[in-house]
């Protein structure tokens, strides 16, 4: 194994300099040399571990193509071995890379097999990632309605494990998709809190500013749909973590 | 004596997917009424590296893509630009919409897929048939290959029915051969592409024009240089391959119009992605190949920029451009052009739109109003994508004229053409309306 790391280390360093030297097409090969050298690896899991790598290294260089080459191989692997678990989240990263270059359709599929996974081995995580991902293809192809219901799922599920970046994801999704369909600022406004104070190290400056934008939108419209309500009472009340005192 | 089914018999394919493509082709070709005037077809996918040099003497078999055997009513498809094909279609499927296509971002993306398929294309493809069947899109992806085939079949087809089989199909810059350097032969070929880009709208200036029809007595100075006989020839061969081209396009209109395919809106949107996807591969491929073989060292990255340098250098590099536009073919982006053009035409009302009323950009949830979009993208990038050659053509044409001032001027005039990278042409299409 380690004479064969290290084989597979050179075309991977290779690709790095290639790149720096803009020779792209000779960095794709030497990244595709070093995918085709981990067939060579015996041990099957040793080998799903390099390919998770190597899949991480071709996404990072702009290569998607051998990123989906190498982590399709690696969900081959997990399924002929039998980890399911594992091949839920591996299904879930192969998702992510196809929803990257706009295929739309098969990053649904991937994602409701992984789906189907997490629900059928109770692995929450899992569910969370793939219907946070479902309801991010909705909001992509500006299906707001069918977003809803799967973000509330994620977050219900969210509540039974802690991961502070999936549930930021969730209801920053869930308060978009609100906010679009101008429907329940109650329930936007209830899971946009934490946003503001517990998991407000999660959010970068710019997402935190898109956000505040979307719920003062919200609160415009609740206003003007509601005339003589007390305007500072109520934000308070609202959201206490960015508009109380 | 043995029959060329049986002689052939041991360098036929073993790949059981190339085999499923092409009996998916032969079904859908068979339906096409022009198809049906030969009393008989055979098409035989063969590994022809494989072949002895005396089989392929005695067959007459060199092909790098397709060619048609007359006597033999067999069209036969090389392996090897199957597999380029396959790998083609099923890398430009991994994406959603063109304009956020991998492939796409810059021509270096590009550049990389033909350095990538070139390595070990057997198990490159398997990788890509791998994804495909993990994704869920295995069948749709072997339908698009099947349908870029028929195509390539149909354009063969069309020599059976004229009873030549002269060409191969593809414009392709042999490996093995030098590129062009002979003036009279590269000004021949540049002056009809030229006048064929102009015929169909794609034009950079008006050279008669522009230059008061200096270049054009240059050229006619040049082609009366060369025999009689051989530009009737080359006359000759371009009016055949250009009619097998027009059958090619009729006959594909056939299949899918009569295919059993239910969503026929799908097939006709799987045939204009099959076309684009194995014409950007085959002209990246030439284009990298010409680059490098003209001098560009490996180490120098391939680009817009770069080609413009290259270019630069001296009126020789336009010569030697000139095996860019293979032997007596329609250039490779144009013909894709035209049958997207001719199946978009037969499938969806935009042509006949007032022009305010037309878009290539759609958003919304309609799958056919989306599929119409993709397709028009692709058409309307091969449109921008014609800017390269055009370009090149043009002023390949005006190399002799060029050469003359040169001559009076006593020194060469620097000229630097620019070329838009594919990035710029995918921004520019975002553009469009």
């Amino acid at each position: 194994m380690t004479t064969i790391k290290r084989d597979i280390d050179s075309p991977v360093d290779a690709s790095a300099q290639l790149l720096n030297s803009d020779r792209i097409a000779d960095a794709s090969v030497a990244l595709l040399h070093a995918l085709t050298l981990t067939e060579h690896i015996e041990s099957q899991r040793d080998k799903r571990e390099r390919l998770g790598v190597l899949a991480g290294q071709c996404a990072k260089a702009g290569f998607e193509e051998l990123a989906l080459m190498a982590k399709a191989d690696q969900v081959v692997i997990s399924e002929a071995l039998h980890e399911t678990q594992i091949m839920g989240h591996e299904l879930i990263t192969l998702a992510n890379l196809f929803h990257g270059i706009g295929n739309h359709e098969v990053a649904r599929r991937l994602n409701q097999r992984a789906l189907d996974i997490g629900t059928a081995e109770s692995d929450p995580e899992m569910a969370v990632a793939a219907y946070t991902n479902l309801a991010i293809q909705d909001i992509t192809q500006k299906n707001f309605t069918s977003a809803l219901p799967k973000l509330e799922k994620s977050l219900r599920l969210l509540s039974k494990f802690e991961s502070p970046r999936n549930e930021m994801i969730t209801r920053a999704m869930l308060v978009q998709a609100s906010d679009q369909l101008e429907t329940d600022h109650e329930r936007a406004l209830q899971a946009a809190r934490p946003l503001f104070g517990r998991l407000r190290s999660q959010l970068s400056i710019e997402q935190r500013k898109e956000l505040t934008e979307v719920v003062e939108r919200m609160a415009q419209r609740y206003l003007g749909a509601n005339p003589g309500t007390d305007v500072t009472v109520w934000k308070a009340s609202a959201l206490p973590e960015l508009w109380g005192a | 004596m043995e029959t060329l089914t049986e002689d052939l018999e041991p360098i036929t394919t073993r790949d059981e997917t190339l085999l499923a493509i092409r009996d998916q082709m032969g079904a859908l070709l068979i339906k096409s009424t022009i198809v049906r005037k030969l009393d008989s077809l055979d098409v035989t996918l063969v590994e022809l590296s494989l072949a002895p040099p005396a089989m392929v003497r005695r067959w007459k078999i060199d092909t790098d893509s397709c060619m048609a055997l007359l006597e033999h009513k067999t069209v036969i498809v090389n392996q090897k630009f199957l597999y380029q094909v396959e790998i083609a279609v099923r890398s430009f499927a991994l994406a959603g919409r063109v304009t956020e296509c991998h492939l796409l971002r810059n021509d270096e993306d590009m550049f990389a897929l033909v350095r990538r398929a070139q390595t070990d294309p057997i198990a490159y493809v398997n990788r890509l048939r791998r994804l495909h069947a993990l994704a869920g899109t295995e069948e749709r992806v072997r339908r698009e290959v099947a349908l870029a085939l028929l195509f390539f079949v149909a354009h063969e087809v069309g020599h059976l029915l004229d009873k030549n089989d002269k060409g191969n199909f593809t414009t392709v810059i042999k490996p093995e051969a030098p590129l062009e350097t002979r003036l009279s032969a590269a000004t021949s070929k540049f002056w009809r592409h030229y006048k064929e880009f102009e015929e169909y709208g794609f034009k950079l200036t008006d050279l008669e024009r522009e230059s008061e029809g200096k270049v054009r007595t240059e050229v006619e100075k040049v082609l009366k240089s060369i025999p009689e006989n051989e530009i009737i020839n080359q006359e000759v061969w371009f009016a055949y391959e250009t009619s097998a081209d027009e059958k090619a396009v009729q006959i594909l209109l056939e299949c899918l119009e009569l295919s059993d395919d239910d969503d026929s809106s799908v097939d006709f949107a799987l045939a204009c992605k099959a076309l684009f996807a194995s014409s950007m591969f085959s002209w990246y491929k030439d284009l990298l190949f010409y680059v490098r073989k003209s001098g560009l060292p490996p180490d120098i990255p391939v680009n817009a920029q770069q080609l413009a340098v290259a270019m630069t250098q001296h009126s020789s590099k336009y010569i030697q451009a000139a095996s860019l536009f293979g032997e007596s073919h329609r250039f490779t982006l144009l013909r894709t052009n035209l049958a997207m053009e001719s199946i978009l035409r037969a499938y969806t009302d935009f042509f006949s739109m007032a022009e305010e009323s037309r878009s290539i950009q759609y958003d919304g949830p309609d799958l056919r109003k989306h599929v119409i979009a993709d397709a028009l993208q692709r058409y309307y990038l091969t449109c921008l994508l014609m800017d390269t050659p055009v370009k090149l053509a043009t002023m390949g044409a005006t190399t002799a004229w060029k050469l003359k001032k040169d001559a009076e001027r006593g020194a060469p005039l620097t000229f630097m053409m620019n070329f838009y990278s594919l990035a710029a042409e995918v921004e520019r299409l975002r553009q469009f309306q």
